[in-house]
């Protein structure tokens, strides 16, 4: 398991803009070593705008992103592309390269990183394929598999190089609730077990209550609150407040035993 | 609706009014909708001011749809809807809120601002499309000396897939254009006695025009289309954000390897569409001007000089990186979904076939000069 310093990810004042809407108004936020921390918020309230300005995948406005300890927000190119493999990303749809297997996706990043020989990347493969649950599926073609096993294999490939800091954006996004659920259970142990720092992007409140060790909360492009899910639970702030109320104790939109046997 | 209270009959069924009242009755949904508007047209409204819903029995988005057009055909008087049944009552409470305004056209004037923004526009298309352009030769030069940066053997892969599979079509289709070609320009020549120079009028037209030609707008059609297409799927499905994520650079992975298979592969289609032309010619001289075969290849070939087999591999080299570029830049700029992925693939066809005649023209003309 990997030693950790205090904060895997700093980003301080970041603002991003799409076109002249600003998505991110300064936001702080601080992200542990080995925790799992999750980005929560009403759809459209700029998480995902989050994660791709800390991947560098948009350039932010302004701001800074201290990953591993260096501000990245104004590397260039190069630079980024060294730092990457230290960077793992599940993309919502899994993000699988159509035209090749499972198993060519998984071996993209080892053929491109290492000079690793083609008999010990297979068994990686096979490796990581193991534990995400998934054997045997390294021939098949990524449109051959479930919208669940898609996302798996997709792990299995960010996985690949060992990374120290994984990225999840809305893991449970078009999944049926066990498929959910066992992913959870993943991301949980991985946390556990390889001592990742992992970071996921959700507004599904029962995957927060599963998974979460702490927790940021954004409301219309702005972090209002930052700290562990009791203490977000326990929060005064309006919209965090009534995030959680509507996942507790909104009753059930369906209707009356009457009205269902009419 | 003979029975109705004190209204007017208007209508057989559904409609009826008596000046300031409107009694609606039976179901207002979306197939009785458009015959009780027909019926309504024809009912003066402009003193409307209660609509009696007691006898409508069913109620949807078409029915609440008509009675938000007789509430705005009122100019801003108020206009009760009477007595609706519980489910009626269920289906307004739904729909209760202020209807949105429909957004307002778009201007169809002209303005100064338009036509700089046009400009504009345009210009950021050029600059893009000029910088990814350089992107793709830098990173392709790197990959012929380093060929680490894409998947092993996808050049291979890429050289069958533009060149040998379209090997077929190609001399195909430069066959039978040659048989054409041939035969008007033999009638042509025939009537000056001139059949003898239809090896001459083959050579040139075939090396100088149509082997590259027909190369580049079966490349477009076969490989640019795919390339867009891919690219812009790519782009769709996160797949381009993947791999740079990944630290891997999308056009040294992806494009690089497709754009050296393209370097290798269009100038010798180009000389094999020139070739196969040329055996259609003989096959017309033959036949129908009765000119040896030898004879005619032997004029073919002494009409052309190294500097004509230079100029048809350069050319095809060049239609074929006019194609790869403009493919590319298609594809790149997909932002949507799936109809954008058909629209960029479209224009990348069109937008290609037309770099392809300029880039024509601006090789006819220096040959000239």
């Amino acid at each position: 398991m990997r030693e950790h310093s205090e904060a895997a990810l700093r980003v301080r004042g970041l603002r991003s803009h799409y076109g002249d809407f600003e998505v991110l108004h300064e936001v702080d936020a601080t992200f542990a070593g080995g925790k799992i921390t999750v980005v929560a918020g009403r759809s459209g309230c700029g998480k995902t705008t989050l994660l791709r300005n800390v991947l560098r995948l948009i350039n932010p406005t302004s701001g800074t992103i201290e990953l591993f300890g260096r501000d990245i927000s104004e590397l260039e190119e190069d630079e980024l592309v060294k730092l990457r493999p230290r960077i793992g990303v599940l993309f919502q749809n899994g993000a699988l390269l159509q035209s090749l297997t499972v198993g060519a996706n998984i071996s993209v990043p080892l053929e491109q990183h290492t000079r690793l020989p083609a008999d010990v990347i297979e068994r990686i493969v096979l490796r990581k394929l193991q534990l995400v649950e998934l054997n045997g599926i390294e021939h098949l073609m990524p449109s051959e598999l479930s919208g669940g096993m898609r996302k798996r294999a997709a792990l299995a490939r960010t996985l690949a190089l060992d990374p120290e800091i994984v990225f999840f954006d809305e893991p449970s996004a078009g999944l049926d609730p066990v498929t959910a659920a066992s992913l959870d259970r993943l991301i949980v142990e991985l946390s556990r077990k390889l001592g990742i720092t992992v970071i996921v992007v959700t507004h599904e409140l029962t995957s927060i209550r599963r998974i979460a060790d702490r927790m940021l909360f954004l409301d219309a492009g702005r972090a209002v609150f930052e700290g562990t899910v009791e203490e977000a639970e326990m929060c005064p702030v309006e919209s965090v407040r009534q995030f959680f109320a509507q996942g507790s104790s909104e009753p059930p939109a369906r209707r009356s035993p009457d009205e269902a046997r009419m | 609706m003979s029975d109705e209270r004190d209204g007017r009959l208007i209508a057989r069924q559904s409609v009826c009014s008596d000046g300031d009242r409107l009694v609606l009755a039976g179901e207002l949904t979306r197939t009785r909708v458009p015959a009780i508007s027909r019926e309504l047209r024809k009912v003066p409204l402009a003193s409307l001011r209660v609509v009696d819903l007691s006898r409508v029995t069913r109620l949807d988005s078409a029915g609440i749809g008509m009675l938000e057009g007789l509430r705005d055909g009122l100019f801003g008087k108020s206009l009760e809807l009477r007595d609706p049944t519980p489910q009626v009552a269920e289906m307004l409470e739904l729909f209760a809120g202020e209807p949105v305004e429909p957004a307002p056209a778009e201007r169809t004037r002209v303005t100064v601002r338009d036509i700089l923004e046009t400009l504009r526009y345009v210009a950021g298309i050029l600059i893009d499309a000029f910088i990814l352009s350089g992107e793709i030769f830098y990173w392709s030069a790197r990959n012929v000396v380093r060929p680490s940066g894409h998947r092993k053997g996808e050049v291979t892969e890429q050289i069958i897939v533009t060149g040998l599979n379209a090997v077929p079509i190609v001399a195909t289709l430069s066959f039978i254009i040659g048989v054409i070609l041939a035969l008007q320009g033999a009638v042509q020549l025939e009537r000056f006695g001139g059949g003898p120079f239809l090896a001459d009028l083959m050579g040139l037209a075939m090396v100088r025009e149509m082997g590259p030609l027909l190369t580049a707008i079966i490349i477009t059609g076969r490989s640019g289309s795919a390339i867009a297409s891919e690219i812009g799927t790519m782009r769709v499905t996160d797949e381009l954000d993947a791999l740079r994520a990944m630290g891997i650079r999308p056009v040294e992975y992806v494009i690089a390897p497709k754009m050296i298979a393209f370097t290798i592969v269009t100038p010798l289609l180009s000389i094999l569409s020139a070739a196969v032309g040329l055996l259609g010619g003989v096959l017309v001289s033959t036949t129908f001007v009765g000119q040896p075969a030898q004879s005619f290849i032997d004029r073919a070939l002494g009409i052309l000089g190294v500097p004509d087999a230079a100029f048809l591999m350069l050319k095809g080299l060049l239609f074929g990186w006019a194609i790869m570029m403009t493919s590319c830049y298609c594809g790149y700029q997909v932002t949507g979904g799936a109809v954008e992925v058909g629209r960029a693939t479209t224009q990348a066809v069109v937008s290609s076939i037309f770099a392809i005649v300029v880039l024509n023209v601006i090789f006819s003309i220096w040959y000239v000069l």
